[in-house]
């Protein structure tokens, strides 16, 4: 039999390697934690790569086809629109000669000319005609502001890789909007200092002005609009904000898609041309409103490498 | 080597004499004895235990090491079960150390250094066994083999075809079932 002493040393030897197994364990433990943190931040990158791998995607098929729809509406739509415009010249040469002949007519038959004026109703055919060919002429430049919508998503690969200072494009942009009467409302810049983004500036300011609209448009209720920018990290981050009527929460999935819109009259392309762009520049546009509270937008893009 | 190492050591001679003779062994060797089986310690720790093993019981340095081997894999499975029990027999066991077992033990433990084992069947039946290690404990495999065999209730004749110990490149067994 081992000693009583034995014992105690013993135990005091299973003691320490008790505490030595802890310690090791909170290591352990401890770095697993860590792993698992870095784990989920490279899963939640990859996921958002695959996104917006798959946007991108998604982007060019569009890119593709609307720029063949382009191409296929524009080249109709342009003899439609010439040869409207040439109608309604025809339009007022025919008034005038049909005037010319009635009115030698009407020196030996008034009463003929009246008659035949009344039976076929004459006036009113040739006003109508011109109206009708009007509109229609107004519509046939509509198509074509349409389609010139369009064409900002075939411009999938077609940004420059310049490097500028989104700062300068807010700057710009606000100029541009404040002298367009429909959109009267303060505008309040709240602007940090950016490092420079790549890609193309035209665009981009093109980007952020179709939010300001859609802000200036939403009855915001201080009469008031913001746009703020900022760095985090290496991201850039541009919100237009305001406190307008809102977009009720159903129909928030649907405000990026193309000719979705509750305005009249509007295209209800501005958002969908806003995310084509953002996301030529590798970035991503998210919303977030509260009906009857306001809303805001924001552009989320990586800075230059 | 591994803590459990130890602990696998500490165990048997509590099993086969007492608390005392380890304590002994400890002080002989100058150890404190605070071991735990998942951290690395000095190999020269392990050798000097087992040196004052042999001193104490007047045991040659190789039947202590045979000895502790065989009781070691006993140790081993009891920790590490699945190994053992995913193979129908002895000889599909062997053939698993280097590439399933000892793999899992360096996956694990980046610090781990298990001996590099190879098998191949030999032309005369049989099998032919390779152990090296910087750690030359050939006389300790011979005593985990016999350990395994032991598990899987086979008799077997383990024949030392040459040692590192004695200027071979590495240790050579022939290994058939009795
Ligand atoms: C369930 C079965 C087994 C497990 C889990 C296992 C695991 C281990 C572990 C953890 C070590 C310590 C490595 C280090 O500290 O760096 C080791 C060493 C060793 N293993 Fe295994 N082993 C097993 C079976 C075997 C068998 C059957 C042999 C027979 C050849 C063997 C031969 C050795 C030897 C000789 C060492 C001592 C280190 C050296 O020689 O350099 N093992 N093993
Ligand atoms: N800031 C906002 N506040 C409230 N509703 C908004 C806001 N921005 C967008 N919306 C809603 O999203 C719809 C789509 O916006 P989008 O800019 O794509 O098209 P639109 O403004 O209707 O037309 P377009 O911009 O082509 O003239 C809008 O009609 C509106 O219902
Ligand atoms: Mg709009």
């Amino acid at each position: 039999m081992s000693s009583l002493d034995s014992y105690k040393r013993e135990l005091e030897i299973q003691r320490q390697a008790r505490r030595v197994a802890e310690a090791q364990l909170e290591d352990k433990s401890r770095e697993l934690y860590q792993k698992n943190q870095a784990l989920e931040a490279a899963l939640l990158q990859l996921k958002e790569q695959q996104e917006l791998l798959i946007a991108k995607e998604k982007q060019a098929s569009i890119g593709q086809l609307s720029a063949g729809l382009a191409h296929e509406i524009n080249n109709p739509n342009a003899f439609v629109q010439s040869n409207l415009e040439s109608l309604h010249k025809y339009v007022f040469q025919l008034t005038d000669a049909m005037q010319v002949l009635l009115s030698k007519i009407e020196d030996s038959d008034p009463r003929f000319v009246n008659q035949f004026k009344h039976n076929h109703d004459l006036d009113f055919l040739l006003q109508d005609a011109s109206d009708l060919i009007q509109e229609s002429v107004q519509g046939s430049q509509r198509i074509q502001r349409i389609v010139q919508g369009l064409r900002y998503f075939s411009q999938t690969d077609q940004r420059d890789g310049r490097q500028f200072d989104i700062n300068s494009c807010i700057h710009s942009t606000v100029e541009l909007i404040s002298h367009e009467p429909e959109l009267q409302v303060r505008i309040n810049k709240q602007l940090s200092v950016l490092k420079d983004c790549e890609g193309n500036p035209t665009l981009m300011s093109l980007a952020i002005g179709n939010l300001l609209k859609n802000a200036a448009q939403s009855h915001p209720r201080s009469g008031e609009i913001s746009i703020r920018s900022e760095q985090v990290g290496q991201e850039i981050r541009i919100t237009v904000s305001d406190d307008g009527d809102g977009i009720p929460l159903d129909q928030q999935p649907k405000i990026f898609e193309p000719f979705y819109t509750t305005r009249q009259p509007a295209h209800g392309l501005g958002l969908t041309i806003s995310q084509a762009i953002v996301r030529q520049h590798d970035g991503r546009i998210e919303c977030s409103s509260q009906p009857g509270q306001g809303t805001d937008i924001c552009i989320r893009l990586p800075t230059a490498p | 080597m591994k803590g459990a190492v130890f602990i696998a050591l500490q165990e048997m001679i509590m099993e086969e004499f007492d608390l005392d003779l380890w304590h002994q062994l400890l002080d002989a060797a100058g150890s404190d004895g605070v071991y735990t089986a998942t951290l690395n310690y000095d190999d020269q720790a392990i050798l000097d235990l087992v040196a004052a093993l042999c001193t104490r019981l007047e045991l040659s340095r190789e039947d202590a090491l045979r000895h502790f081997g065989r009781y070691l894999f006993g140790f081993l499975h009891r920790g590490y079960p699945v190994f053992a029990d995913s193979k129908p027999d002895f000889f599909d066991f062997i053939a698993s150390i280097d590439g399933v077992i000892h793999m899992e033990v360096m996956k694990l433990d980046d610090q781990a250094r298990p001996p590099k084992i190879e098998v191949h069947p030999h032309p005369a039946g049989g099998i032919q066994l390779f152990y090296s290690s910087e750690r030359n404990l050939c006389h300790l495999a011979e005593g985990l083999l016999q350990g395994a065999a032991d598990h899987f209730g086979i008799a077997i004749e383990i024949e030392q075809v040459c040692c590192r110990l004695q200027g071979a490149d590495r240790c050579e067994f022939r290994i058939n079932q009795a």
